[in-house]
């Protein structure tokens, strides 16, 4: 299971770095960039969800 | 050098022409004394855009924990909000409990309320119209925001009024002691014997509202326990109502009083209540100041913040800072290098644009910041639909003013009257 971002809906709020920062960081260009390439804990994947939730963009999606 | 001129007497922050009208001093700050230390107060002051942007986003070196680094609140400490989320710092439990809350107040929990925030806005905006005129503040902007929140929660609608009379107490007793002081905890012990059987209603029969999910949200099996449910509670009410019902106020005095020619503006196209909302946000935000403590030795201009020192974040200067913003002393909505639309946590945008300050930025940013923009901007058009060409009753106004800067008085008129055809 991934985390991925789509960056041309993202809109750089930075939520989904602030509220799970061992799964995302800021880029240099200020775009969010995924740390962990594959969910492999359920804690993981539990955030991944939430993050979800916190994108205003919708430019957060899990996929298997 | 700086001459003498510019010498600041830290007593002038408590000045009356303070209070009415910071941004002389401000720019005093920024252009002579960009890290100031405050010997009265025992603080240090940030005053330019860059700086405050950069501090906000510091973790390493700045924390808001008031009491211990990262340590638990005490209970029972003369805070009128009680355990709160404002006094986790920088931890992994502060994260925690934003998050518990965070998908309600941005993405879809948000626009899930947005029917509700519109029949609310319209229930007050019908009950304030009958007269041809309306006092903005009382009548309506203390109102609204509260409601909403307390519907949010899935507090009991009857009870609404109750909640209207209580976070009213509390506010005052945010920015001032003694009396008001006492009364604001007075009315937080009132709020809170009330809540102790909703809160053991929604443990046993958990239902689809943010009060539910404050009282199930686990975090490593644990629980919040009842007192920081309680003051997660406080807090909204109180962070989410009054700061709200203020930049309502801020908008409608800003079209009326300091830029009439752009209110045709808006009167014609309702949407640029969006970029009222902004550019209100940056000229004169509801909140000015934001306090952090050094968690190390910072330096900065030459200079060394000591470890454990007070620094006050001027987010109301940084938003003056003509080193970001062209003509900053103007109230402009057509604003070209301001970001008009929903505010950033990052501080970043995909435009070349600058966002202001007046959210805060980073680990604390305002959580409510899409909520408040949304019940600001349906409120207003809601006003402008039923009320038609709104005018002032006055012609002139005492203006914006904060009764106590820097106990994070918020900035709002006292009264403002608005006459409007029926
Ligand atoms: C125009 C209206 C508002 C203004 C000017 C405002 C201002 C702010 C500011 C400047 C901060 C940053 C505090 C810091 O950096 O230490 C903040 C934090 C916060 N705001 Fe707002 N706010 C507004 C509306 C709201 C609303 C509607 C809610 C609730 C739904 C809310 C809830 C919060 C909370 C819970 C925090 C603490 C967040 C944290 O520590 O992570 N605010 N607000
Ligand atoms: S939360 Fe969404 S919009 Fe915000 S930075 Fe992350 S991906 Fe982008």
């Amino acid at each position: 299971m991934k985390v991925v971002i789509d960056i041309e809906r993202c809109m750089m709020s930075g939520e989904c770095c602030y509220n799970h920062p061992w799964l995302f960081s800021f880029g240099e260009d200020g775009f969010p960039e995924v740390l962990v390439p594959e969910l492999t804990t359920e804690q993981q994947r539990k955030e991944a969800r939430q993050s979800i939730q916190v994108c205003p963009s919708g430019a957060i999606s899990v996929i298997e | 050098m700086a001459g003498l001129a510019h010498e600041i007497d830290p007593r002038e922050f408590d000045s009356p022409e303070f209070q009415s009208n910071p941004f002389p001093l401000y720019q005093r700050l920024r252009d002579h004394h960009p890290l100031f230390r405050d010997r009265f107060h025992n603080r240090w002051i940030i005053s330019r855009y860059e700086d405050v942007n950069a501090a906000f986003q510091n973790n390493e070196s700045f924390d808001r924990a008031m009491y211990q680094p990262d340590g638990p609140y005490v209970f029972g400490s003369s805070h009128v909000f009680g355990p709160n989320i404002l006094e986790y710092g920088n931890s992994d439990r502060h994260r925690w409990l934003r998050n518990v809350v965070a998908g309600q107040f941005v993405g879809q929990g948000l626009v899930s309320f947005i029917p509700f925030v519109e029949q609310i806005a319209g229930e007050l905006v019908e009950r304030c119209s009958g007269e041809g005129e309306v006092e903005l503040v009382q009548q309506f902007s203390n109102q609204f925001p509260i409601r909403v929140i307390s519907n949010i929660l899935g507090l009991p609608r009857a009870d609404e009024e109750k909640f209207v009379v209580w976070y009213q107490a509390l506010i005052a007793g945010l920015g001032f002691g003694g009396e008001h002081l006492a009364r604001g905890i007075a009315a937080r012990n009132e709020m809170w014997q009330y809540l102790e059987p909703l809160v053991a209603d929604r443990l046993a029969h958990p239902k689809d509202d943010l009060l539910s999910k404050l009282c199930l949200a686990e975090l490593d099996g644990v629980r919040m326990n009842m007192d920081e449910v309680k003051g997660f509670i406080a807090l909204l009410l109180a962070a989410g109502g009054d700061t709200t019902d203020k930049a309502i106020a801020n908008m409608w005095y800003h079209m009326l009083y300091t830029r009439p020619d752009q209110f045709e503006d808006v009167k014609k196209d309702p949407e640029l209540w969006d970029n009222v909302f902004s550019e209100m946000m940056r000229f004169d935000p509801v909140v000015h100041v934001q306090s952090r403590f050094t968690t190390r030795e910072v330096e900065m201009h030459g200079r060394v913040i000591p470890e454990r020192a007070q620094v006050i974040l001027s987010l109301g200067a940084g938003n003056r800072d003509e080193r970001v913003f062209k003509n900053p002393d103007v109230f402009d909505i057509h604003r070209e290098d301001l970001h008009m639309g929903r505010e950033n946590r990052s501080a970043r945008y995909r435009s070349d644009k600058q966002g202001h300050l007046g959210f805060g930025v980073g680990q604390h940013f305002c959580m409510g910041y899409a909520m408040a923009r949304q019940e600001a901007v349906i409120a207003c058009t809601r006003m402008m639909e039923v009320m038609k060409n709104p005018r002032p009753k006055f012609a002139t106004h005492e203006g914006i003013t904060s009764p106590n800067i820097d106990s994070g008085g918020f900035r709002s008129p006292r009264e403002l009257w608005i006459q409007f055809d029926k």
